[in-house]
């Protein structure tokens, strides 16, 4: 059974996606040992997402979301670790996931590594309150179950509108994570699937990494009108904040840990 | 009728000094918090195709199961999974539980001595 992690990057005209999908990839080949396969997708405009950074300074950039859904197709692995370019990689708590009985495998929680509560807004989806699942990181086997969330996912994202309005949601941006959280619901049979059993540490666009040292980052996020810190050590962590990555400080040192044997 | 008050203990503590404190503990619960939520997603290990977490119950019921009996353990995904020594997985639940333990006790002495988080 081969085994791998896959990650979908598309160029963009300020963000370095493709930078980040090549330390999130070394990352990943350094603590869980597996292969891993970039895909470089085509830029087709049409979704924008607004960005607030820590420095107050609010971005509105194309978003370039809609090639997950081909992420069944696209993986050239039996058993898949599909992760967003901005999922920092420092420990091996997804490796024991491989060859587990598990067909698929999402988050349904997240962890604001900074205990201040930035995700509130993001844990329910619809009108109704129904729970929402993070795209963010998807452990999958080639089997039945998974090909069926895929296409259910393309299913949702060629028919928005529709299922915005069935489901009780505003139709903005198309959205991976409401996408997978209709289709995985579906194709369960209508109930709970499987998750991973931990939360998915996080870090808001507001909060940053101001300092890397090996697979130690120091955090500062913003407390009213203060600034705190906290220390991760050994934390996978989806950063939010993509401005903090493109420092090439912080970069350079994220590199150079994931570069380092 | 009440008689006079006792006499208020003038306090050297002043309001900022109070508010300082206090962020400074809440500072350290939430560095508490996240030590807690690293150390406790290691607490898990695979075994026999079942993902199990690694708890004090899952130990003891591990040292005490006869060796020659057959056991069946329920896993996080509520898979039914034989195991096929019980005595071997003891051995790997030892292992991460004393290398998680151990790094979390010394990430939390290291906390206990610092008064902001930025001194870590």
């Amino acid at each position: 059974m081969s085994k791998g992690a896959l990650l979908l990057a598309t160029p963009h005209e300020t963000i370095d996606y493709i930078g980040f999908a090549k330390l999130a990839a070394k990352l990943v080949e350094k603590h869980l040992d597996i292969e891993t396969h970039i895909h470089v997708g085509e830029a087709r405009p049409g979704n924008t997402r607004a960005f607030r950074w820590h420095n107050n300074e609010t971005v509105t950039v194309p978003w370039y979301n809609s090639d997950r859904t081909l992420a069944y197709d696209l993986s050239p692995y039996d058993e898949t670790l599909l992760i967003d370019v901005d999922y920092l990689t420092f420990n091996d708590n997804l490796k024991q996931y491989f060859g587990s009985a598990n067909e698929f495998l999402c988050y349904d929680r997240v962890w604001d590594v900074t205990s201040t509560n930035s995700f509130q807004h993001d844990q329910r989806m619809t009108r109704a309150g129904h729970p929402m699942l993070w795209a963010t990181v998807v452990y999958f086997r080639k089997c039945d179950l998974a090909y069926n969330i895929f296409e259910m996912m393309k299913n949702v994202q060629a028919n928005w509108r529709y299922y915005a309005k069935f489901w009780g949601f505003t139709a903005g941006k198309y959205r991976n994570d409401f996408s997978l959280t209709i289709a995985h619901q579906l194709m369960n049979g209508y109930t709970s699937g499987t998750y991973f059993n931990h939360p998915l540490g996080s870090l808001s666009t507001m909060d940053t990494i101001y300092s890397a040292n090996g697979d130690e980052l120091r955090i500062r996020y913003q407390d009213g009108d203060k600034y705190n810190a906290v220390k991760l050590k050994g934390v996978n962590l989806h950063c939010m904040n993509k401005a903090c990555l493109q420092d090439p400080e912080i970069y350079g040192a994220l590199d150079a840990y994931a570069t380092q044997g | 009728m009440t008689g006079l008050s006792s006499p208020v203990i003038l306090s050297y503590m002043t309001l900022e000094t109070f508010e300082q404190f206090a962020r400074q503990r809440l500072d350290h619960n939430r560095q508490r918090l996240a030590l807690k939520e690293q150390q406790e997603q290691r607490l898990t290990i695979t075994y026999d195709g079942g993902q199990f977490k690694v708890t004090v119950e899952l130990m003891s019921l591990l040292a005490t199961w006869p060796a020659d009996e057959l056991l069946y353990l329920v896993d996080n995904y509520d898979n039914p999974v034989k195991i096929t020594d019980a005595c071997d997985m003891l051995i790997h639940c030892r292992q991460r539980w004393y290398e998680v333990m151990n790094n979390w006790h010394n990430q939390h002495e290291e906390l206990k001595k610092v008064r902001r988080v930025e001194q870590l």
